[in-house]
């Protein structure tokens, strides 16, 4: 470990994994907060010395909203869902497990593969936001629960902030922030979703939502 | 050292679960007894079983002492060491299992036949978790011989000492049969997994039986201590003071897991193991020299 | 000489006048016709905005993070046109539910709030230089757009709302690391910092940004903003959304959402086509996915029982139709920047005709809807018309686009995708036709409603028609040099003002 980066690097990998592996929905958000505080310190720790408004406003914004803010509303909008667990998603747990065990592997390899330059300086940081992609992916698609299928793309959401930190680039303050705003009206706008859908269905399950087909 | 020692790791698990539980529990050294005990008392065959059903409690103290021979205690060098000892040693817990597996398949009954697959299906699970830890410690100490991996002193990197630790410390759990995988002190049949498959043997058989899984978690702890603790002490004896220390608090470990938790549902099992193997997977990966 | 603020900034005064006349307590017509307003003068302010602006026609504005230039007034100019024509007709549609009550002040006004929210979110994706801005605009438009397909609250729509949201936000995510990636070769073609997302620098700096990194980062933007514009195989909202969103919504997302999705992958095309040396890979890519469009909408057209899901799918048609004109570059890239003029136009005259209809039959279902012609003598035509327009029945201008796109390839040597081309238009040609001709002709089918119109109807319906005819026939000057001028910047070339060649001298 050669890094203190790479520590967190290994306690992103190990939240995705459990986010694969946990079918309770209010686990899942949980992780999904501890991963937006994680993420919100990594500007800290990638400029650590270079400590810019830019830097602060960054981190703590992300933070904040990705570790509080989202998550409230996320809770907010299971309120008055009863559902607590996933019970039949399209792929299985365990399966979900050995799929995240195939993606890590790719992420890692393909992550080998970038040649260390300047525009590229953490390898390691492209690998963790493409095995969070992957994993923001597969939540997304082969789960059934609308709630599950925000998590996906808020872990993908997360892998692109990634990224765009690993490349360390002094971004405008405002398109990173306009980023993370869009964000937050988007998950609001879902949390507004899954009401009417728990209203007219009784369920958050997809599979519900089978009216339109070709 | 360790076909004495053996028995008292149950005895730390036992006072420990009774701590837990507000009893005062069995005395330290009851799993002594017990053997001692056991082998006084005559044995009672079933006509339907054949030599397999005799040979099988015999294999297993046999597999599991040679196993003893093979791994280091501390920086106690083993009796026996080759390249490539890890692979004989994990052969022979397997071996122990199989006959197990076989001598409770032998008789016949429906309760060992369903006990044995459980048994065999989670271990299919394990076995490859266990040789990917064993690998992520090879990787970081470039040899394969188990005095190598437990007497070498290789920088001590954190993340994957602790992940392989704890993908170990469940492989432990499932392959001795231990709460969340199988409960021990269970007396329903049809939620044993490890105690249903010897349910028939008795007497000087059941004796062995107890004192090869005796030494089966002994090995495991071991394994698990070294993965945790992969450093030297100046005197040597400090390091075997060490390592029985830290068998010791793998045992309240083992305890306080036992005590804690209840049993996973049969199907969350798997689950539980890929996790394990998630987690080595990482280690792997982290490991010296590796991608990370 | 005004200042560049200003100019951009009135092109919001027209939409944000909308938005508080949203807030505003009037009735639910008030609303409506307070939309429709606004369309009518944006309209005027684009037009006046291109004629006042000078010889190269661009404009900046708040430190270059805005700015204008043939390529925006081109589209702003279809933005306003198509908003004004679906606001008017809004005011037809929602009229029915106005007099029954289902359309309240309060529903009215929530719609009037997102519908010229739309509008001002569409304006600003246009006139960004910062392409950050770009994308965040265009991710805005989902969310609200969204809340749009939302109007009647029931399961289909809920189920079409969900799923559009989920696939376009997948996709602009995709987006921005596409956005990202360019952000990164930028830095590394020593862009200052500040400029490194903006458009005018990116393509003043021709060639010097990485090929390799521009080459995945367009794949990201065009997978990415793709999903946005309906390209298969990321379509899959499109039927769903288009069909349950009522229908000045749908006629909106048809005639101007797509295109703008579209207008951002021809932003980010000279970029990279110039930083991969000129080699054509961007193109064949476009070419690729714009086929693939029009074959999946060849296959799906035929079977489709709902009105508006037809329309959708023929959606997917025309936008593979217009990748496919940006693919093959040159006179191709003039055929579909004049495409999308010409089925924004018709595509909304369908929907408006099928809309109409559905309302009077009380259905959206074909097999119920016949005799169209003979039951409602405004709108049978239309919608007979509307499709004859779209399936590219000379001599309407889908034709003439059209034709210049199968030029364009037979001038490029592309004889493979012409083929493949020619046979989903085919198959599309016979199928729309049929369709249409269950519709409007035979024996009449049974009606809900009587048949209803305004005068404002027969004034949109002659509008299309006759704007659809008149560019089929002649293009004036003015019009074909904005389009020389917009393709040239797609192009990456120097725009050369004077006649188009071609078709039309």
């Amino acid at each position: 470990m050669r890094t203190p980066a790479d520590a967190f690097i290994i306690v992103l990998v190990v939240s995705n994994f459990s986010l694969l592996g946990s079918s309770r929905l209010r686990a899942l958000i949980r992780i999904a907060a501890v991963q937006g505080l994680v993420l919100g310190l990594f500007p800290f720790i990638t400029q650590a010395g270079a400590f810019s408004a830019h830097t602060l406003i960054i981190g703590f914004g992300g933070m904040l909203l990705k570790g509080v803010a989202i998550p409230l509303l996320l809770f907010r909008a299971l309120r008055g869902v009863e559902v607590y667990r996933e019970e039949k998603p399209h792929v299985g747990y365990t399966m979900s497990i050995a799929a995240g065990i195939v993606f890590t592997v790719v992420a890692f390899w393909a992550g080998a593969a970038i040649p260390k330059s300047a525009l590229f300086p953490s390898p390691s940081l492209v690998s963790l936001s493409i095995f969070m992609a992957a994993t923001g992916l597969f939540l997304t698609i082969g789960r059934a629960e609308t709630m599950t299928q925000i998590i996906g793309y808020l872990v993908l959401e997360n892998a692109i902030y990634c990224f765009g930190v690993s490349l360390s680039s002094s971004q405008s303050m405002l398109v990173e922030m306009g980023a993370l705003l869009d964000l937050l009206v988007g998950v609001f706008i879902m949390g507004i979703v899954i009401y009417h859908i728990n209203r007219e269905f009784d369920s958050i399950n997809t599979e519900e939502l089978e009216v339109l087909k070709e | 050292m360790a076909l004495i020692c053996a028995p008292a790791l149950m005895g730390v698990i036992a006072k420990t679960k009774a701590f837990f539980a507000g009893r005062k529990g069995p005395p330290f050294l009851q799993t002594y007894y017990d053997i001692a005990k056991l082998l006084r008392k005559g044995a009672v065959y079933s006509t339907t079983t054949s030599w397999v059903f005799k040979a099988g409690p015999v294999v297993c103290v046999g597999a599991a002492g040679a196993a003893c021979f093979f791994i280091p205690f501390g920086t106690l060098g083993a009796p026996i060491s080759f390249t490539g000892d890890v692979v004989l040693f994990m052969y022979l817990l397997g071996v122990m299992r199989f006959f197990t597996v076989i001598a409770a398949l032998d008789t016949g009954s429906a309760f060992e036949g369903m006990g044995a697959s459980r048994e065999v299906f989670f271990s299919a699970l394990a076995e490859p978790v266990f040789l990917l830890c064993i690998l992520s410690l090879a990787r970081s100490t470039q040899g394969f011989r188990l005095n190598e991996l437990f007497s070498a002193a290789p920088p001590f990197h954190m993340a994957p000492a602790l992940l392989a630790g704890a993908s170990l410390f469940v492989i432990l759990l499932a392959e001795n049969a231990r709460i969340p995988v199988d409960d021990p002190a269970t007396h329903l049949e049809l939620t044993m997994i490890h105690e249903v498959m010897v349910l028939d043997h008795s007497g000087p058989d059941f004796g062995f039986i107890t004192y090869g899984s005796c030494l089966k978690l002994w090995l495991f702890a071991l394994v698990f201590v070294r993965m945790l603790l992969p450093f030297h002490a100046t005197a040597p004896g400090v390091d075997v003071l060490l390592t029985a220390l830290g068998m010791g608090i793998t045992g309240v470990c083992v305890g306080t897991v036992e005590s804690v938790m209840a049993r996973l549902r049969l199907l969350r099992v798997p689950q539980l193991l890929a996790g394990a193997a998630a987690l080595a997977v990482l280690a792997l990966l982290s490991g010296e020299g590796a991608i990370l | 000489m005004i200042s560049g603020a200003l100019c951009i900034g009135s092109l919001f005064v027209a939409p944000l006048l909308g938005v508080c006349a949203g807030a505003l307590p009037v009735g639910s017509r008030g609303v409506l016709r307070a939309g429709a307003g606004a369309a009518a003068m944006q309209c005027g302010i684009v037009a006046f905005l291109y004629r006042a602006a000078g010889r190269d026609h661009r404009i900046f504005a708040f430190g270059n993070n805005l700015f204008l230039d043939s390529l925006s007034y081109y589209h702003l100019g279809l933005v306003a046109l198509v908003f004004f024509l679906s606001s008017v007709y809004a005011n037809s549609y929602f009229s029915e539910e106005i007099e029954q009550g289902t359309f309240g002040p309060k529903r009215a006004r929530r719609f009037g709030l997102l519908w010229n929210g739309f509008f001002a979110v569409l304006t600003a994706v246009l006139c960004a230089n910062n392409l950050g801005i770009l994308w965040i605009c265009l991710e805005a438009t989902t969310l609200i757009s969204a809340l749009l397909i939302l109007t009647r609250g029931n399961s289909a729509s809920i189920e079409a709302m969900w799923k559009y949201l989920l696939l376009c936000s997948v996709g602009i995510a995709f987006a921005f690391v596409g956005t990202l990636l360019l952000s990164v070769a930028a830095r590394a073609a020593h862009v200052p910092p500040g400029e490194s997302l903006l458009w005018t620098s990116l393509a003043d700096r021709n060639g010097m940004l990485d090929g390799r990194v521009m080459c995945v980062a367009f794949i990201f933007i065009l997978v990415g903003f793709g999903t946005k514009a309906g390209l298969a195989p990321m379509h899959t909202w499109l039927p769903d959304a288009h069909s349950q969103a009522p229908t000045p919504v749908s006629a909106v997302f048809s005639g101007v959402m797509l295109n703008c999705a579209l207008y951002c992958i021809m932003r980010y095309l000279p970029l990279c086509e110039a930083s991969m040396g000129l080699r054509g890979r961007p193109h064949a890519m476009l070419v690729v996915f714009g086929l693939l469009s029009i074959m999946v909408a060849a296959v799906f057209i035929p079977s489709q029982k709902n009105i508006k899901r037809l329309l959708a799918y023929h959606s997917v048609e025309h936008m593979g139709i217009i990748a496919l004109g940006l693919g093959f570059g040159g006179l191709g890239t003039f055929a579909a920047l004049f495409h999308t003029l010409n089925h924004s136009v018709s595509k909304t005259l369908a929907f408006f005709s099928a809309g109409r209809l559905a309302r009077h039959y009380g259905t959206h279902d074909m097999a119920a809807m016949k005799g169209a012609v003979g039951r409602n003598p405004l709108w049978g035509p239309a919608f007979f018309v509307a499709i004859l327009a779209l399936i590219g029945v000379a001599p309407f201008s889908v034709f003439m686009s059209e034709f210049q796109i199968v030029k364009a390839s037979v001038d490029g040597g592309k004889y493979a995708a012409l083929a493949v081309f020619l046979f989903g238009s085919v198959v599309v040609f016979v199928s729309a036709l049929r369709h249409a001709i269950d519709v409007c002709m035979g024996k009449r089918g049974p009606v809900t409603e009587p048949a209803r119109w305004f005068p404002r109807d027969f004034a949109l319906v002659i509008a299309c028609v006759g704007l659809l005819l008149a560019c089929g026939f002649h293009l004036p000057a003015w019009y074909v040099d904005l389009l020389r001028n917009a393709s040239a910047i797609v192009e990456g070339t120097q725009a050369v003002s004077g006649f188009a060649g071609g078709l039309f001298q």
